[in-house]
Order: C-alpha cells, then structure tokens, then sequence
C-alpha cells in the first residue's frame, strides 16, 4: 500500500516510515499540512497519517481542503499529541476513519490496525 | 457818749416814748405809789430806774424796798448838795447802768445764741441721729438685698449643674424652704409624643409619671387653679390645697413637638403673702427656663447621642478615631469592646509598632484620604483612612479609620488567582508536555521498530528495550504532570493514596534530592472518595513544605497506613518543628512566616479545605521525640471508601 505520513515530528515520521516499510508498503512523508495536501492531490494514497498540530496547516484544515472524492479513496488516521482535543468522535465528525492518541504504545499494532482499516475502507489487500 | 441831755417832766413817759432814755429818776413825792415806775417798768424796761430821796424821810425805807421790788430800781440817791455833783452821781448812775444794761443785753443775746447754738446742736443730733438711723436700715435692707441675691445666685449656680428634671424640682424645693405655707413644688412638662409627664414627690422620694391630662401651655402665671387642684389631688390621692401655676417659658424651637413645662406650688398663702412668694417666683423664672431649657436639650442630646453611638456601634465595619500618635480617641463596639488605651496598631492589629503599609502618616501630611491593606490574625483589612479637621482649613488633627473586612473576598480572589495561575500552567505544561509527546513517541516507537530488526536476545536488542523503558517512563511523568494541572471539573473519584503519593512524589525529586526519602506505604488495598488532582496538590504542598522546612539535609518521612476505616497519610521532616502556640494558627488564610510578598499564605489553608470537602482532618503536630527526632508531622485522615459503596 501507499501511505502517506503528514506530521512535524521527524521521529514520529521515521518510526512510522521504518514501521510500514517493514511490513512490506511503500511510504511517503510530508512535514508540514500544506505539502501534505498539495501530495495528497497529486497521488493517490491508500492510507494517510495526519498530524492534527501542525504549522501550515492543521490536519482538520487539510480534511477541510481535500476533496470528497480523496477522502473516500484514502483510509484516513488522525494522529494527536493532544489528546483533549479530539477525540474518536470528533475525528469521524470531521472525516478521518479513525483516531490515535500519541504516544503509541506499539509501534506494529498500528500497523496492523492501519492494515485492517485499508482493508476494510478499501476492500483491498 | 456825748453830753446827756436832761429832761425834766411830770410826765416822763411821753419823753421815754420818743428819744432813748438812759436812766430816769423817780421822786418819792412825784410817784408816792410807784404807779409811774411800775408802768416805766413795764413799758421801757431797759431804762434805769433810780429813786431819789433822804433817808430820813418818813417811809423811806419801806418805799425804797417797795420800788426795789416792785420797780425794779438799781440804787437811789440821796439828794445831794449841788447840781453839779447831782449831775456827777447821776451820770456814774447811768454810765454804770449802761454798761450794766450793755452787760445784760450781752448776756441775754450771749444766752440766746447759746440756746440757739443748743436748739441747732440737738437739731443736728436729731439729724445724726435720724441719718444714722436711715443708715443703719439702708445697710440692713442692703444686707437683706445682698443676701437675697446671694441665695439667687447660689440658686442659679445649682441650677447649672442640674441634668434632670427631677434634680430641677429638687433644687426648687430646697430653695422654696424658708416659705412655709409653699408645700413641695411639682413640676409638669411635655416634651415628646409620649405625652406630659408630671414629677412629684410620692413619700419622700421624687416620681415622674405619666400625666393623664392634657396640659395647655398657659400665658401668664395661675395664681389660683381649683381645677389643677382638683386634677392634683386626683393623682395623689390626697387632698390638695391652692395651686399657684407658673408657666415655664422656653423658645418654640424645631422640634416635633412644642415642649411646655408648668411648676405647680400647691400653697395656702393668703393673698399679702402672695406677692412675696410671687417676687421670689419672678426673680428666678428665668434662669429657671433657661435651666429647663437646657436640661431638655440636653436630654435630646443624649438621646441623639446615644441613637449615635448605637448606630456607630452596629455599623458592621470596625471604625475608630486616632490622632498623630495613632491613640484611639473613639471607637466602635467592632472596633474593639474594652476601654481604649492603646494606640490603633496595639489594640486593633496586636503590633508593636505601626502597621507595615499604614496609610494614616500619609492623611496627617496633608495627602487627603488614602488606603491600604493590613493583615491583623489571618483577617485581612482594607484600611481606609479619612482626614479630619476640627479648625476650618486647619492642618489635620486627626483621623478616621474604617476597617473593611476584605478577608473572604481578598481569599476568593487569590483562589480565583491561583486557579486562574493554575490554569494558565496547566495550559502551559499541557502545551509542553505535547511538545514533548511528539518526540517521546518517536522515540519510543522507533526503538520498538529497531527490536524488530535485531537479533532478540543480543545486546543491541537490550539496549533499545532500555531506551524504550525510559520513553515510556517520561511518556508517564509527562501524563501525570498533565493530569496534575490540568483543570479539570471536579468530579470525585475512587482512588488509591498511595497511588497518589507515588504520582505525585515523581514532581519533588528537585525538592528531594537534599534530604533523604523514607516511604513507608501500606494503603495499596484501600481506597478514598476524592479528586485526585485535588488531594495530589496537598500531598505536594505538605512534601513541598516539610523540604523547604528543613534548611539543612533532613529526613523526609513519609507514611501511610489504614486504621479504623480511614486512611492516614503521614508527612514528617526533621525540620525546626510548629510551635505549639502556631498550630492552629498556620491554617488560617494568609498566614505565612515568609516575607509579605512571597508565597500567598494559602498553601495550607487551602489544603485543609480540600481534606475537609472529602471528610477528611489536617493536623498538625510535634513529631515525638521518642524517634529520637524533632520536627513537625502533618497527619491528614480520610474516611475509607468501602467496597460496597458506589465509584
């Protein structure tokens, strides 16, 4: 799969990258909202991370940005350092399939929640 | 003299009535019955009368002492030889009756004068006398004027120590003594709604009571009222002579009520004794108004005074007056309940000397009013001082203070300020504890990708699972930090002590590093019914507290231990320990040992409340010495939650 990781950490980028790569998925980062949503138009992803605190802008305002039709091909996860914010509730409100509070606690679950979300959004792999 | 001039005449009376005749010369022949000398004698006395004749002669001698007696002649001649000697003798005659009758006339008028100078003497004495007299009653009638105006200046110097209107009355009665026939006065007056009251004396003592009649103010003086006798004996059960009613006239001032007062003599003067007693009365009728006058005002004063004092004293600020030297000169009942004599730091805020930020030198410099906060035993007052100047744009004499109790609001307003601080860090720690997240999971989740990379049991692979291990432990400081300011609503929650203390111990590892930690926790199966977030900030204030308490290395001990349904946390350090005078003193809003400035004085009190709100005690006391160790140990005490109870 392809996935694409918006966040302004470079750790949480290179851990997530290192994680799917790993399992086998071809992986792209941005590090910044405005990157993240020009890549976003310009390929298609199966599965995108967004980091909901970032400069430029924020992963809600990219979900805002994007078109509908994106937004249904992509499996989407909301990532957040901020946990009072947002929660899974808010994340479907405003269009994520699914939302994960940092700080993981591991690393290949993710993964494979992220695999089962493609799948299930998706009907692939 | 001249020459006399002789006459000769049988009718010598003719002579005597036109010129002055010295002497005449009587013969025995001419005036044998002495009828001539006798009428000579009677008509001209002042001529001499001499007889002439012989001895010899018949009847001579019985003529002689016959004209001597009944004539009055002063010698006789005998005739003699010659004119001429004739002439000699007659002239010594009339010479030496001349100067005998000179003699006499000077005699007679000597006597006259004299009993005229005895006439004028006696009169003068009778005038001296009289005059003496008038004297003598004048100084007496000025002695009685004196004495009269004596007692009515003594009457009136009494009247100007009178306070009441029963001592008035009093004084009238003693005055009135010397009249007999006045009996004890009694006086009426009205002076409020309440009515006219009337003041007697009822057995020897003097009563005032109510007056069941109306009481006009009558013009001029009564000098007999049956019908006030009648009311009079009425009242007093007792027959009731002549009433002499005066009326006591004071101005018509602004009052509610036009206050009249009436003396009443009862008397049984007869009308000539009247005017005595009525001149006494006169007299003293006006400085007795005055006296009244005054009395009344004063009355009205007091009342006024005394609604004053209790409407300074139920005003719900402690006020007082102070001069420069902060002396109290008045004060309210808030202000203090015990006679003043000490200065305003002294007996209002317990100080030696004047308050830290007094505002009162600033008002006596002429500054105009100012304000400032005290803090006197864990009140805190807004201390507002107003300058007073009893000389028209005069220098300040003195000051007003007005304590406003800003205890509570000032406490609210720090709480309020402390959670909005609190608020504020937690904001910031929130946003650094994210800021700090997103590395920590990078971390984390990085070493667990490199795990999967390595062999499992090599070292590499250890390695990585430490590094994962301390992420996870800072991911959990930094969870704890965030649960620990954030401001989350209160909500009561099931939790475990110990768990709290283990959280919030990891926050004082600054604190701690100086003195030696002794933990000592047994409550890991009981829990309490609190906010955790709450009863973390006291666990942290009382750590916090017994750290900075001890200024060298100490020893910190904190324990916990479950007894009797309750659940007791014990913070003890070896600091310099509560005295035990403080120990109750230290929970109070704002108090604090530290410099005013430092610290909000609140830590404690605060604290207290927090373990009040869930049941619970804080306590303090002297760590015994028994451990061989002195300091303070803090006790809180939380009922247990029991397990049958809902979360």
């Amino acid at each position: 799969m392809k996935v694409l990781i918006v966040d302004d950490e470079s750790l949480v980028r290179r851990s997530l990258m290192r994680a799917f790569m790993s399992a086998g998925h071809e992986c792209f980062e941005t590090q910044d909202g405005i990157e993240g949503l020009s890549k976003w138009r310009e390929s298609n992803f199966d599965l995108i991370f967004l980091d909901v605190l970032m400069p430029g802008l924020t992963g809600p305002q990219v979900l805002t940005e994007i078109s509908d039709d994106k937004k249904k091909s992509t499996a989407i996860i909301l990532i957040s350092a901020f946990s009072g914010e947002h929660s899974p509730e808010t994340a479907v409100q405003m269009g994520a399939d699914l939302f994960i509070a940092k700080p993981f606690e591991n690393i290949f679950a993710i993964v494979r929640e992220a695999e089962l979300l493609i799948k299930r959004k998706l009907n692939k792999g | 003299m001249g020459s006399w001039h002789w006459e000769q005449s049988t009718n010598p009376l003719s002579f005597l009535s036109w010129d002055r005749v010295v002497l005449v010369i009587i013969d025995q022949n001419w005036d044998p019955h002495l009828v001539n000398l006798i009428n000579i004698k009677k008509s001209f006395p002042d001529v001499a009368r001499v007889l002439i004749g012989a001895e010899k002669t018949n009847n001579f001698l019985d003529y002689l002492i016959s004209a001597v007696n009944q004539g009055e002649v002063i010698t006789w001649i005998e005739n003699v030889s010659s004119f001429e000697n004739f002439k000699q003798t007659v002239s010594q005659i009339a010479l030496d009756s001349e100067a005998e009758q000179n003699r006499a006339r000077l005699i007679r008028a000597s006597n006259q004068q004299n009993r005229e100078l005895e006439k004028l003497t006696a009169s003068l004495e009778q005038i001296v006398t009289e005059r003496t007299f008038h004297i003598q009653e004048s100084k007496e009638l000025e002695e009685e004027k004196v004495s009269d105006l004596r007692s009515l200046i003594r009457f009136i110097q009494r009247l100007s120590l009178c306070i009441s209107f029963e001592e008035l009355l009093d004084l009238l009665r003693k005055d009135f003594k010397s009249f007999h026939q006045v009996q004890e006065p009694i006086l009426i007056y009205e002076v409020d709604a309440k009515g006219p009251h009337i003041v007697s004396w009822q057995r020897s003592r003097l009563q005032t009571r109510p007056w069941p009649h109306t009481m006009d103010f009558i013009q001029n003086i009564h000098l007999q009222d049956p019908e006030m006798s009648r009311k009079l004996a009425n009242f007093l059960s007792r027959p009731f002579a002549k009433s002499l009613v005066i009326p006591l006239q004071i101005p018509v001032r602004d009052s509610l009520i036009d206050p009249t007062f009436h003396l009443v003599l009862e008397n049984s003067l007869s009308d000539d004794e009247l005017n005595e007693v009525l001149d006494f009365c006169l007299e003293r009728l006006q400085p007795l108004a005055t006296a009244v006058e005054r009395v009344y005002l004063e009355n009205e004063l007091m009342h006024f005074s005394f609604r004053w004092e209790r409407t300074f004293d139920a005003l719900k600020d402690p006020i007082a007056i102070i001069d420069r030297s902060h002396q109290v000169l008045r004060a309210n009942k808030k202000f203090s309940d015990h006679i003043l004599t000490k200065p305003c730091y002294e007996s209002f805020a317990h100080r030696k000397s004047e308050c830290d930020s007094c505002p009162v030198p600033n008002v006596f410099l002429g500054k105009g009013s100012g304000h400032s906060e005290v803090r006197v035993l864990g009140k805190i007052y807004e201390v507002h001082s107003y300058p007073i100047s009893l000389v028209e744009g005069g220098i300040v004499s003195n000051v007003v203070n007005q304590y406003i109790d800003r205890t509570q609001e000032k406490e609210t307003y720090m709480r309020l300020l402390q959670s909005e601080k609190m608020g504020a860090l937690g904001l910031l720690a929130g946003n650094i504890a994210h800021e700090l997240n997103n590395p920590l999971t990078g971390l984390r989740s990085l070493a667990q990708v490199l795990m999967a990379e390595v062999p499992e049991k090599s070292q590499i692979a250890q390695d990585l699972h430490e590094i994962e291990k301390a992420t996870k432990r800072s991911q959990k400081i930094i969870r704890n930090l965030l649960e620990f300011v954030q401001n989350r609503s209160s909500q009561l929650e099931k939790v475990n002590l110990d768990d709290l203390i283990e959280k919030t111990l990891t926050f004082l590892k600054t604190a701690l590093r100086n003195h030696r930690l002794k933990k000592d926790l047994n409550t890991a199966d009981a829990f309490i019914n609190a906010e955790p977030q709450l009863l973390q900030q006291v666990i942290f204030n009382l750590i916090h507290n017994a750290c900075q308490a001890m200024e060298s290395a100490g020893e910190l001990i904190v324990k916990s231990y479950v007894e009797n349904d309750s659940v007791f946390l014990v913070i003890s350090d070896t600091g310099p320990g509560v005295p035990v005078e403080l120990q109750s003193k230290i929970f109070e809003p704002f108090f604090t040992t530290k410099k005013e400035g430092s610290g909000t004085g609140l830590g404690l009190s605060l604290s207290r409340e927090i373990v009040e709100q869930i049941s619970g005690t804080l306590s303090v006391q002297l760590s015994s010495l028994s451990e061989g160790k002195s300091g303070s140990s803090f006790v809180v005490k939380i009922p247990q939650l029991k397990e049958s109870s809902q979360r």
